[in-house]
């Protein structure tokens, strides 16, 4: 069994993490402008802090279901400050976890229906955690936001 | 000497930032030999130290930057073989380096090092070195007893990541005087019976405004530095190139007066240099050739810096032999940069534009100022690094003008605000020259045979244009809200709604973001709702290519001389 931090959220019915290293901040979801010639999973912009970011829907991004996008996970993505929205933000910090072998994650996310080229790897949830309502077992993928990287291109050739 | 003193300190600073650099660079050499990458990038570095040192005579610091620049050259060529001594002989070339540079040990002994270089360059290479023999083999000692009063970097480096900190903690505390001003008359007409709360909270806010105000300003004042401090020690480059190429050159410095982040200022000086470098030895022809093109014999290299829109603009023209884009072509099909195939299809800029392709050099001859292989693409890299664009213009036997575009990193602007379909935007008000409502009767097809075009303006939909979603029933309107742009006397965009005329703090937007068409930043709203702010050239530019929704003749506008123009008291 090893602890690690992760950041723990749900999108629709799937649940992920990601390294909390990535993390600057999760924040109510704020108002979004969209901009011009943007891919669909582009919602616009937003400001958080005074700071103006692009906000990326995590649900059109990873290809699941609609989700209700109630909160913003800010993070940097190739050293942009970026906001991706998010379901509902479960649990920040170490958390106990048994690792999946390849396989385990493959079936996983064969299972959420989710695009294999965000998911790190998969890895399940040991103990309960105090206070908030997950049961162990629970399967949850890791994604790194910088996985984001395709966003980028695809705006830049939508500049076309 | 004050000059040289200010040359040198710029030296210093920037050579220890290269030499940090290298040392990393030089690790990942180790852990992977063949990385392209890292070596052009080492490459780069010695040959900014190299440029740089020659022009204050340090001929210790050249002679060995020349070395180790020739070693990395073969290298990046794929023509060293005993590939596995380069960490090792460039560790060796740099502690040298920095011995010099960092200890101000200019007259440092080098040639044990310069040897090891040779030497090696020569085991695999029997062909005697052309350009690596001549400065290291000859250099005399350094004449000038710099270490003498040694000087001090009296720089204060902030990490860029800490002022940006501070700018968003003010930028939200202007976001928080925006909604508090709204107060005093919310709170009035929900009690009319507060008047003397409401009188009294003016007050206290109008003060908390001033104050924000000029937290504001003194940030920026922080971080802002005229742009033509990048340009002090240009005149003196142009003096020294023009004796070296055996040329005449007159530097023209003009404006100057922008302003830009101090960071970028900096930043800029090392790829300014470069570009006039190339100016003054590839574009600059010599006396005789420009007396024959019906020139003045005398060549003039200028620079100036303007702002426009939320832009500063820094430029670099000559008026030289210009730049061949079938020459360019040629070149870059001969080093295989361009397929052949491809060649035929290329547009005078793009062919312009290979210029700035890695590895790419139209130099015939090896030189000490320039042309090895390395400017344009490291411009490039430097400028773009920095949010910048840059933007190359050459006419054959005029000369050529570089600009370097650079968003300015958060402007106040007295800003239109406009709904676009249902998003909020803003325009510049100085980038406005008129708005003003047509009706849907006065709409045309097209001009009218024998009219002047001039009277007419061609009408387009902002929202048409940007979010293609103009709906047929948008049209159907009695009345359009149009706005007519600065330089675009025949074009006027609709908007769905006017609604204010307020300052907007305009920040500049994500590179990725930037790219996308028709802004050119961002600003937040009293409501803390984001508006985008519109570019009015890149929306005329998207008009350009598009039909037209109709034609009105235009309103004829009745001007009155009394009092000031409009908007002239925001501005």
């Amino acid at each position: 069994m090893s602890r690690r931090d992760f950041l723990v959220f749900e999108v629709g019915a799937a649940k992920f993490a990601m390294p909390l290293s990535l993390v600057e901040e999760v924040v109510p979801a704020g108002q979004i402008t969209p901009v011009p010639d943007a891919p669909g999973f582009f919602l616009g912009l937003s400001a958080v802090r005074g700071k103006v970011m692009g906000v990326v829907d995590a649900s059109l991004r990873y290809g699941i279901g609609p989700s209700l996008n109630s909160h913003f996970v800010v993070c940097r993505v190739r050293g942009n400050l970026t906001a991706i929205a998010v379901d509902r933000p479960v649990v920040a910090g170490a958390v106990p976890v048994r690792d999946l072998s390849p396989e385990a994650t493959e079936e996983k996310r064969n299972e959420a229906k989710i695009d294999a080229s965000f998911v790190v790897a998969g890895f399940e949830l040991l103990e309960d955690i105090e206070g908030l309502e997950i049961d162990t077992g629970v399967t949850f993928l890791e994604i790194r936001p910088d996985l984001f990287v395709t966003t980028e291109m695809a705006l830049r050739t939508g500049e076309g | 000497m004050d000059q040289d003193l200010e040359l040198l300190q710029a030296f210093l600073a920037e050579s220890t930032d290269i030499l940090n650099r290298m040392a990393g660079d030089i690790d990942s050499l180790r852990l992977d030999p063949a990385n392209a990458d890292t070596v052009h990038a080492l490459f780069r570095a010695v040959h900014t130290i190299k440029g740089n040192s020659s022009f204050l005579d340090l001929t210790g610091v050249t002679a060995l930057s020349h070395a180790a620049e020739t070693l990395l050259d073969k290298a990046r060529n794929g023509a060293l073989s005993g590939r596995e001594a380069l960490p090792q002989l460039l560790t060796l070339a740099t502690d040298d380096l920095r011995a010099m540079i960092e200890g101000q040990e200019f007259t440092l002994d080098v040639s044990a090092t310069v040897a090891a270089i040779e030497t090696h360059l020569r085991g695999e290479a029997p062909a005697p070195m052309v350009a690596a023999a001549a400065p290291a083999t000859e250099a005399p000692p350094v004449s000038k007893p710099m270490d003498a009063a040694r000087v001090n970097s009296n720089f204060t480096r902030v990490s860029d990541d800490k002022i940006a900190r501070i700018l968003s903690v003010a930028s939200e505390l202007e976001l928080l005087r925006y909604s508090l001003e709204q107060f005093p008359e919310r709170l009035e007409s929900a009690a009319p019976a507060l008047a003397d709360l409401r009188f009294d909270m003016e007050l206290q806010v109008g003060k908390l405004s001033r104050l924000s105000r000029s937290l504001r300003s003194l940030i920026f004042g922080v971080r802002l530095v005229p742009v033509n401090q990048a340009f002090q020690r240009f005149p003196r480059v142009i003096t020294e190139l023009g004796k070296k190429l055996g040329k005449e050159i007159k530097l023209q410095i003009q404006n100057g007066v922008a302003e830009l982040d101090k960071f970028i200022v900096e930043a800029i000086a090392d790829p300014m240099t470069h570009l006039i470098r190339n100016a003054a030895d590839h574009g600059i022809e010599t006396a005789e050739e420009r007396v024959r093109a019906g020139k003045a014999p005398q060549g003039t290299v200028r620079l100036n810096s303007y702002l426009r829109a939320n832009f500063v603009y820094i430029e670099i023209s000559d008026d030289g032999r210009g730049i061949d884009g079938d020459r360019v072509l040629a070149k870059a099909v001969e080093k295989g940069i361009v397929p052949a195939e491809k060649a035929a299809s290329l547009t005078e800029a793009q062919k312009l534009g290979l210029i700035f392709a890695p590895g790419f050099s139209m130099a015939a001859q090896v030189t000490d100022i320039s042309g090895r292989g390395v400017g344009m693409d490291v411009v490039k890299n430097n400028i773009n690094q920095l949010k910048g664009t840059v933007i190359l213009d050459s006419k054959l036997g005029r000369g050529t003008t570089i600009q370097l575009r650079f968003p300015m990193s958060m402007a106040v602007l007295f800003s239109l605000f406009v709904d676009v379909g249902a998003t909020k935007c803003a325009v510049p008000v100085d980038q406005v020259d008129e708005s003003m409502d047509y009706f849907a009767g006065e709409l045309l097809p097209s001009v009218p045979d024998g009219a002047d075009p001039a009277e007419y303006l061609a009408l387009y939909s902002i929202r048409g244009l940007l979010f293609h979603d103009e709906t047929p029933a948008g049209l159907q309107r009695r009345c359009f809200h149009t706005l007519r742009f600065k330089d675009e006397p025949t074009k006027a965009f609709i908007v769905e709604e006017f609604s204010a005329i307020e300052e907007a703090v305009v920040q500049s937007l994500d590179a990725y973001i930037a790219a996308l068409p028709g802004l050119q930043g961002a600003t937040i709203r009293k409501d803390g709702s984001v508006a985008l702010v519109l570019n009015p050239q890149s929306i005329a530019a998207i008009a350009e290519r598009t039909l037209p929704l109709g034609y009105v003749k235009k309103h004829v506008q009745v001007v009155e001389e009394i009092g000031a123009p409009p908007f002239a008291d925001l501005a």
